[in-house]
């Protein structure tokens, strides 16, 4: 399969550390790929995804983007393809108002006036933000802010889009519209999707999860093969899929609970399977 | 039952007198008791953490009045009135960022207690504490708050409040970033510090199986008004009410409902949490030591 990004045999710190916080590491990830990261707070999501946006730049090793590996010279270029949501939208903000900060990145990118305002325009609905367009960022609510976030960075038209923890603030029916337009927008323009999460719905629905620990890739497969493995996921500290915690909390009560990992789907049937039998 | 807080047809309005004016709060009014444990939901702008930010006085309201531990705030309350209520009420903002300042973690904890007058070194202590209860690792003692991880910086944050030992915490969203670990042993801290310490706790949280687990009451907020009060018990039955003002369920919940859709088997009371979905089945299951132990 191409690649469209990968990292190879990288090494990074942050100065003030005194041990590696990756160390001979690799990545390769797919185009139009959707892929998950979760690990434990501090385990190192938020750094890879500024490597790969070339905000940091590791003390050894090579990242690839798009075929070419990136250098002083053209990462200016290369992150031209990279959409990036932080994971505090406050320090994504850059504009007078809404409108303005969705525009920044494409005046960047020299895209003509009259298009840019459409695509602002555009992308600010998409999220439903388009009545706030005149508003100061600072003064939105948690969940404006990373709508509008989120905006700026499909306004864009990237390659890849990284969301770090970009839904974190959202209601429930909010966070919904938006994976939805994600993975629209995936389809219809060709994204590749990295979400860093930690919430297991929404890692689901991704292609591929990596298990990040303290730098270390621990697993990276199907998100059913990876959340099957309920008790090397706890032992993580991570979450286990709400099937296999209904398991467990029967299990407490001493019923004969099936041993191999079954959906949430396939729980509720043997539930009422279970229910009819007895 | 003694009132912790009371609400008397509170406006809030951002900007006034701009083309930007916003009503944020309209005519809210309730009232929460001593040592309840109330859950504030709502969508995204509906006013959660404009109304939490009243509660110590951070915002007072534009017309209205609300008491909070006995003290009043109306529009014209100054902040000196409010500074005894300050040390009561500790707010955990939805972004810890805009609640870190000092050079190092350990002095960011330990700023409050030394600003209440504690000498420096039982303040130390305090801190060193608090940053144990979220787990904090002693790596990060001495850095920047800065330089920490999202979840590394609101535990900072929560720390924080947490060494005032306030009689009413407030917590805007305060799980957004934790890992799944952190999530669940932070809000277990905090139940068992309202116990403890007999604190009245107001969650502002999207996480409806937080609603269910830890509060006794829930406040729902649409566009700046309060459209109700009610137990998660009574909110999560009304299953119509919810999806009208798409509103979610708890996960047990949900699960709940597929299971009555697709046999005859009928819970009652809904279930909420998970605990309480396994305890109506369990009866109803096969039991016995599965194979695999
Ligand atoms: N600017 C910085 N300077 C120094 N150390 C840092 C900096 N940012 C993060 N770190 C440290 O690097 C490690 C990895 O941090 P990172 O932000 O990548 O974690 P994360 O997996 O994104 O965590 P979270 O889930 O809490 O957001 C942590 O131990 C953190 O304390
Ligand atoms: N400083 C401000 N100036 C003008 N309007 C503001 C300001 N702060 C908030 N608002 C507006 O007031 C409304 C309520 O905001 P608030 O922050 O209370 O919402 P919220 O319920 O906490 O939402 P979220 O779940 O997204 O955090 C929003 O529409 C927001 O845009
Ligand atoms: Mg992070
Ligand atoms: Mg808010």
């Amino acid at each position: 399969m191409e690649k469209i990004a990968e990292i190879k045999n990288l090494n990074f710190k942050y100065s003030q550390q005194d041990s590696w916080l990756f160390h001979d590491f690799n990545l390769a990830i797919n185009r139009y790929e959707w892929l998950a990261i979760i690990g434990h707070n501090g385990s190192g999501k938020s750094t890879l995804a500024r490597l790969i946006d070339g905000l940091l730049v590791p003390q050894a090793g090579e990242i690839w983007i798009d075929q070419q590996k990136m250098s002083s010279e053209n990462v200016w270029q290369l992150r031209k393809k990279i959409g990036m949501v932080f994971q505090n939208p406050e320090n994504q903000f850059v504009g007078a108002n809404v409108a303005d900060d969705v525009a920044f990145g494409l005046e960047n990118q020299a895209v003509p006036y009259e298009k840019m305002h459409q695509r602002v325009a555009a992308a600010l609905k998409r999220v439903n933000m388009w009545e706030f367009s005149e508003q100061e960022p600072a003064n939105l609510s948690g969940g404006q802010k990373q709508r509008v976030a989120i905006a700026g960075v499909i306004a864009l038209k990237p390659k890849i889009v990284i969301l770090d923890e970009a839904t974190s603030m959202l209601d429930p029916a909010g966070r919904y519209d938006v994976i939805s337009l994600i993975k629209e927008l995936k389809e219809q323009e060709g994204l590749t999707v990295i979400s860093i999460t930690h919430d297991i719905d929404e890692a689901s629905l991704a292609d591929r999860v990596v298990v990040l620990d303290d730098g270390k890739i621990l697993d990276a497969a199907s998100p059913a093969n990876v959340f099957s493995q309920g008790q090397t996921l706890t032992n993580l500290g991570l979450d286990v899929p709400f099937s296999e915690k209904v398991k467990l909390a029967l299990k407490q009560q001493d019923v004969l609970t099936p041993s191999e990992y079954y959906t949430e789907q396939r729980m509720v049937d043997w539930i009422c399977q279970s229910i009819l039998k007895k | 039952m003694d009132l912790s807080i009371n609400f008397e047809k509170v406006d809030y309005i951002y900007q006034p007198n701009t083309p930007f004016a916003h009503q944020a709060l309209n005519q809210v009014s309730f009232s929460l008791p001593d040592e309840s444990y109330t859950a504030i939901i709502g969508h995204t702008g509906s006013g959660k953490s404009t109304l939490v930010q009243h509660l110590n006085g951070l915002l007072k309201p534009t017309h209205g009045r609300l008491m909070v531990q006995e003290q009043m705030i109306t529009p014209q309350t100054t902040n000196k009135e409010l500074s005894d209520l300050r040390r009561q009420v500790g707010v955990v903002f939805q972004f810890p960022e805009a609640q870190l300042f000092e050079e190092t973690v350990l002095r960011d904890i330990a700023f409050a207690p030394k600003n209440f007058g504690i000498d420096e070194e039982k303040a130390a202590q305090l801190a060193k504490e608090a940053a144990e209860a979220v787990r904090l690792p002693d790596s990060v003692l001495d850095k920047s708050p800065f330089e920490l991880s999202g979840g590394q910086m609101r535990r900072v944050a929560i720390a924080g409040i947490l060494v005032m030992k306030p009689k009413v915490l407030v917590l805007d969203e305060p799980t957004a970033g934790l890992d799944p670990k952190g999530h669940q042993e932070i809000m277990e801290l905090f139940a068992r510090l309202k116990s403890q310490q007999h604190l009245t706790v107001i969650l502002v949280s999207h996480q409806m199986d937080d609603v269910a687990e830890y509060a006794d009451q829930v406040l729902v907020m649409e566009q700046g008004k309060l459209l109700t009060q009610q137990t998660p018990q009574q909110l999560f039955s009304q299953v119509e009410w919810l999806n009208k003002h798409h509103l979610g369920l708890p996960h047990a919940t949900k699960f709940a409902f597929e299971i009555e859709k697709k046999s005859t088997f009928k819970f009652s009371p809904l279930p909420l949490t998970v605990s309480q979905l396994a305890n109506q089945l369990a009866n109803f299951l096969p039991k016995g030591v599965s194979q695999d132990e």
